[in-house]
């Protein structure tokens, strides 16, 4: 018996020490592995730069110092293994710092990762929250807060109540944090378990009194005492400035905040006078792995892992490098249906190929909205916009939503980088200057402003005749934005429509690009009035091409359609793409529909063999709803 | 051993504070006529009496810079690091206080390839005259339609300490955001002053007297609440506009924005028994931007002709179509300060006839001046490129422009020091979109110096700041109502005002 206890107890001991080990892998696996291109986009939606003007913007509320300390942290998700090695660390910090202060024995180990878990859960579950949160350094915010309060713990100052007093000068950095620490001194105190003063052992005595009641007071008084000095505090939310809170429009989201909700508690709990009497080691074993398999549950079960949410975000970041190659490879992997957003981008990478007659149906256009799980209204503007209205040429309008977003989330990196592309083609050179001035005191952007800052005193480099040469990425940015009429006009928040209706009601002899564009726009609005313009046009500005697939096959439905608007019998279509294939497509519909499908049915049927045709998409992609 | 470590920190501390010397001006150097780039540029710029250090950057290339400030009588100071000028506030008291009525020579050497080069001395003039040691303004992002995190605040201009009068983050939540807006006072002062709040706890926060009031000044025979204010300078009145202002986005124009009133008109309120009566709505005129003389016998305001012709579409749709025809002109009322009646309006400035909009006009408390801005068309002039900051002598009607005060981008918001002698404009020259505070020294010639930007304590202050700075205004003390009994007065409900007739 007593070997079998033995041999419990060194499986104990070996155990402690795989606990951290499995925390690490579980980090490194839910952050790098599965959500590496979130952690980017995160940074991306983040800002911190090196000045006393940020660091006083931190400073306007409590918990300013972790505000800070957190945007600096989040740079480093620009390499996103890299800022989670760091976020890694932080929480092994934390879980030490919670076995040391809260005395965790380490054959409990595990609980003193509970919160360090929780934590990670928190990243991991946001979903499309991340475009509209405005809490400044989230992702290690709560972190540096938790460590604060538990080293707070481990060096045994709260014992005694009266360092509270100076505990509260801490609230403007740590904000609710410092509250937390005060509670956690309280509830040592009725602990009692830190430490040897014999006086605080005894419970019913005046120090004990001290030391529960101080801190308490304390952590309801402390915010009262400093809202004086923070304008732009409500009162109400002086006790938990630092808590993530989400919150938007129209929609608050509790469950999102549990994690932090639970860690709070357990913190509190573990200052707590509880005894613990799991006296055998199989009984701590099996305690111990059943937190651990609790959390692992937790940690899969939270993670947001929809396909196109994180599409999405690797489309985005290549958009951001100009990478159409890349998107299109994404938009033929996507296994449904992609996001409008999805479709707008791979329509971007196709227009830049100079594809997209010939391409633009090869791709899913079906697109939907945004998956989300509560009832979050996930709106284009806010998740990009900006980046698509750039591509468009319509850099007022990628400035706009940029300044929007700004007002709304505060400035990033990202519409930081938007603003000045958008500064640059709009010639607004000083502007641009001061938006690069911003991204070169930066650790990560400061490459990519260092290619922009030539053209702010070389205007000429962005010229139509040399873009090319200095910025090619740009050119087709510059073409359609020179080529544009200059009208008052508005978006009411739905730019995927206002795209669709600016352009396919746009014409220009000038430019292919912006005519090419316009014609695509045109197939996508299934309108025959608008079709045919554009269509000669394209013919008369490319006589030197062949009529790419797309072009003559909603020409060659069109014709058979409205016989009486346009005479396509002197046109030379693609006999076997077009006539021949044509005919095969409505005999198919035809004989399908007289099976009693309906038409949902029949294009489902007939979308592995013509879903990459202008005839799929002109009778069966519908219901396309834009947000 | 047991003081080592008091010893190493005191080794270390003094180490710290000998590197943190004076500069000192190099030996030798070679010299350049060319003036030094600074950032402001305060080169041969004219500042008031009492203004706090104007701190520069200087930006040519190098972090090793010396910068020598020298005042009549030889008073000198050297400054220079990393790049930066930034000048102590006492010293600087010392040489601004010895250069009074003169100048303070400023030398600039910069380090560059192993040799120091001095640019040719610039001045920085310091005129007799004091300015209003207070000005507000709301910081805000040069937004469009949405608006979040919104302060007014006030800057002290004979130091850098600014604060917030209002700010309206503890009542903005997802829910209910509040837009604020319009800060105004009476004669410079702080006893009596107005600010809007929009949306989430709307109303016109009203302090008269030291005491806060909130009021609701939209009627059922009024087109909105006030909108643009002026408080008459002698009795309790405060004119507004009422507008119905729509907003559209330019598609290619760096513009970007167009602020169009569809219909406008001017309101008369009393505090004193929350009344409000029109002064002016004639439903083919767009009146806007009322502001009382010095003597408070007249009101200024601004007017664009306008008549609607399409009954197909709507006003607003009619108003984008059309909105290069907006032309604004400017006008004066009398005003009879005992009955409180009013006169006809008398046109003073036919900007329309120049193909031209002017609007924003303000008076100088000497009752010579007037200064406004113009530009080809519209009222909201903030965003138009070509906006100018424009001054009529009242005395003889002549309108010039006033070139040391303006750039190539927009100049708006004019407003005068309470002595007169300064003219403080909203600019957006820095980079055609933040709009930052530019001052200029106006003498009793009426002749306008080089406008210098708001100076900072950091001189990078102004690239790392995104939000404007909208509505300068000067006051002559501080509002010391703090931004929290705002607040706990801004939740409560606003009064409703009634409408009474007629003023005119």
């Amino acid at each position: 018996m007593g070997n079998k206890s033995s041999k419990l107890e060194s499986v104990e001991k070996w155990l402690s020490w795989i606990w951290p080990v499995c925390f690490i892998l579980a980090g490194w696996h839910y952050l790098v592995s599965e959500n590496s291109d979130m952690l980017f986009m995160a940074q991306e939606k983040s800002l911190f730069y090196g000045s006393r003007v940020y660091f006083n913007e931190c400073m306007q509320l409590p918990g300013g110092l972790l505000s800070y300390a957190g945007s600096y942290l989040m740079q480093f998700f620009y390499i996103p293994a890299l800022g989670s090695s760091i976020l890694i660390a932080l929480w092994l910090i934390l879980a030490f710092a919670i076995k040391f202060g809260f005395k965790v024995k380490m054959t409990f180990l595990p609980l003193a990762f509970v919160v360090p878990v929780l934590l990670l859960i928190s990243v991991i579950d946001m979903g499309y929250w991340l475009y509209y949160m405005k809490f400044v350094g989230y992702f290690f915010v709560p972190t540096l807060g938790f460590i604060f309060v538990a080293l707070w713990a481990a060096v045994r100052l709260p014992k005694k109540g009266l360092w509270t007093i100076p505990l509260a000068l801490t609230y403007p950095l740590f904000g609710f944090y410092t509250l937390l620490a005060m509670a956690v001194t309280a509830l040592c105190a009725v602990k009692g378990s830190h430490g040897t003063d014999k006086k605080l052992h005894t419970t019913h005595g005046k120090w004990y009194i001290m030391n529960v009641a101080i801190p308490l007071v304390l952590a309801l008084a402390t915010p009262v005492l400093w809202y004086r000095f923070y304008t732009e505090l409500a009162i109400e939310r002086s006790w938990i400035a630092g808590i993530p809170l989400f919150e938007a429009e129209e929609v608050a989201n509790w469950t999102l905040s549990l994690p932090f909700i639970f860690s709070i508690v357990w913190m509190l709990a573990m200052a707590l006078p509880i005894p613990f009497k799991i006296g055998t080691p199989l009984k701590r074993i099996v305690c111990c792995i059943l937190v651990a398999v609790a959390s692992a549950y937790a940690i899969n079960s939270a993670n947001f892992d929809n396909y196109n949410y994180h599409a999405e975000m690797r489309m985005y970041r290549a958009a951001e490098n100009f990478d159409w190659d890349e998107i299109l490879r994404e938009a033929a992997r996507i296994p449904g249906d992609a996001t409008r957003e999805m479709v707008i981008m791979k329509n971007i990478a196709l227009f830049n190929k100079g594809i997209a007659g010939s391409q633009f149906f090869h791709y899913n256009n079906m697109g939907e909205k945004p998956y989300v799980q509560d009832s979050l209204k996930v709106h284009m503007v806010q998740t990009a916009a900006s980046m698509l209205y750039l591509h468009h040429g319509k850099v007022n309008f990628s400035t706009r939503w940029c300044i929007e977003n700004s007002v709304e989330f505060g400035y990033n990196y990202d519409n930081l980088k938007i603003l000045t592309l958008s500064a640059l083609v709009s010639e607004e050179y000083k502007l641009a200057r001061k938006y690069l001035d911003i991204l070169s005191n930066t650790i990560y952007q400061k490459k990519w402003a260092e290619r922009y800052l030539p053209a702010t005193s070389r205007p000429s480099m962005l010229s139509e005749e040399n873009v090319g040469k200095y910025y090619p990425e740009l050119a087709n940015i510059v073409d359609l934005r020179n080529h544009m009429g200059s009208v008052l006009d508005g978006d009411n928040g739905i730019p995927e429509m206002y795209l669709i209706n600016y352009f396919s009601r746009s014409m220009n002899k000038d430019s292919k690009y912006f005519q090419e564009m316009t014609l695509d726009y045109a197939l996508v609005q299934k309108d025959i009035q608008l079709f045919w313009p554009r269509f000669i046009q394209y013919a008369m500005l490319n006589k030197d091409k062949n009529m790419p697939i797309h072009y003559q096959e909603a020409a060659y439905l069109y014709g058979k359609l409205e016989p009486q608007t346009m005479d396509i019998s002197q046109m030379p279509f693609d006999k076997q793409q077009i006539v021949e294939r044509y005919e095969r497509f409505n005999q198919t519909a035809q004989s399908l529909i007289n099976s009693r499908m309906d038409s949902k049915q029949v294009g489902e049927a007939m979308k592995s063999t013509y879903g990459d045709t202008f005839w799929w998409f002109y009778f069966f992609c519908r219901d396309i709803t834009s947000y | 051993m047991r003081y080592l470590h008091f010893y190493i920190l005191t080794i270390a501390l003094t180490s710290i504070l000998l590197s943190c010397g004076r500069p000192e001006v190099p030996e030798s150097y070679i010299e350049t006529q060319e003036l030094p780039h600074i950032r402001p540029d305060y080169t041969e710029v004219t500042m008031p009496a009492n203004i706090c250090p104007p701190n520069f950057s200087v930006l040519q290339g190098t972090k090793n810079i010396v910068a020598r400030l020298t005042a009549p009588g030889g008073l000198s100071y050297t400054y220079g690091d990393d790049a930066k000028v930034i000048i102590d506030e006492d010293e600087w008291a010392e040489l601004r206080d010895a250069a009074k009525g003169n100048g303070i020579v400023v030398e600039v050497f910069v380090k560059a390839d192993e040799e120091w080069v001095r640019f040719r001395p610039f001045n920085i003039y310091i005129a007799e005259e004091d300015i209003d040691p207070y000005i507000s303004y709301r910081n805000i992002q040069p937004s469009y339609v949405a608006f979040e995190k919104l302060a007014i605040r006030q800057r002290n201009l004979t130091n850098f300490d600014e604060s917030d009068i209002y700010n309206n983050m503890p009542l903005t939540t997802e829910k209910t955001g509040q837009c604020i807006n319009c800060h105004s006072y009476q004669n410079y002062k702080t006893n009596r002053m107005l600010f809007h709040m929009r949306q989430g706890y709307g109303g016109t926060m009203i302090v008269d007297n030291g005491n806060i009031k909130k009021v609701d000044l939209k009627t059922d025979s009024t087109i909105s609440a006030g909108v643009y204010p002026s408080w008459h300078p002698n009795i309790n009145v405060i004119a507004f506009s009422t507008n119905s202002t729509g907003q559209s986005f330019h598609t290619k124009d760096v513009r970007k924005i167009e602020v169009q009133d569809t219909k406008s008109d001017l309101i008369l309120y009393d505090p004193e028994t929350d009344e409000v009566s029109i002064i002016e709505n004639d439903s083919n005129e767009l009146e806007v931007f009322p502001c009382w003389s010095a003597d408070g016998n007249t009101l200024y305001y601004c007017s664009a002709h306008f008549e609607y012709h399409n009954d197909s579409i709507t006003k607003e749709a009619e108003m984008i179509k059309r909105y290069k025809e907006v032309h604004y002109n400017l006008y004066a009322k009398s005003f009879d300060q005992k009955t409180r009646k009013f006169g006809k309006p008398e046109l003073i400035f036919n900007a329309d006839s120049l193909g031209k909009s002017a609007t924003l006009p303000r008076i100088s408390p000497d009752g010579r001046y007037l200064v406004f801005s113009m530009a080809e068309f519209g009222c909201f002039h903030v965003w138009h490129t070509d906006a100018d900051i424009m001054l009529m002598d009242l005395q003889t009607k002549e309108v010039r422009n006033l070139e040391a005060l303006n750039s190539s981008k927009s100049e708006s918001y004019p407003s005068f020091s309470s002595n007169s002698r300064w003219i403080m404009t909203a600019s957006r020259r820095d980079d055609g979109n933040y709009t930052r505070p530019y001052i200029s020294y106006f003498n009793k010639n009426g002749q306008c110096h080089k406008a210098f930007e708001l100076p900072q304590h950091d001189p990078n202050f102004y690239t790392f700041f995104l939000r404007s700075y909208n509505r300068p205004e000067f006051m002559v003390e501080p509002v010391t109502i703090s931004p929290q009994d705002f607040v706990s007065v801004a939740r409560g409900d606003a009064k409703k005002v009634t409408f009474k007739s007629i003023a005119h």
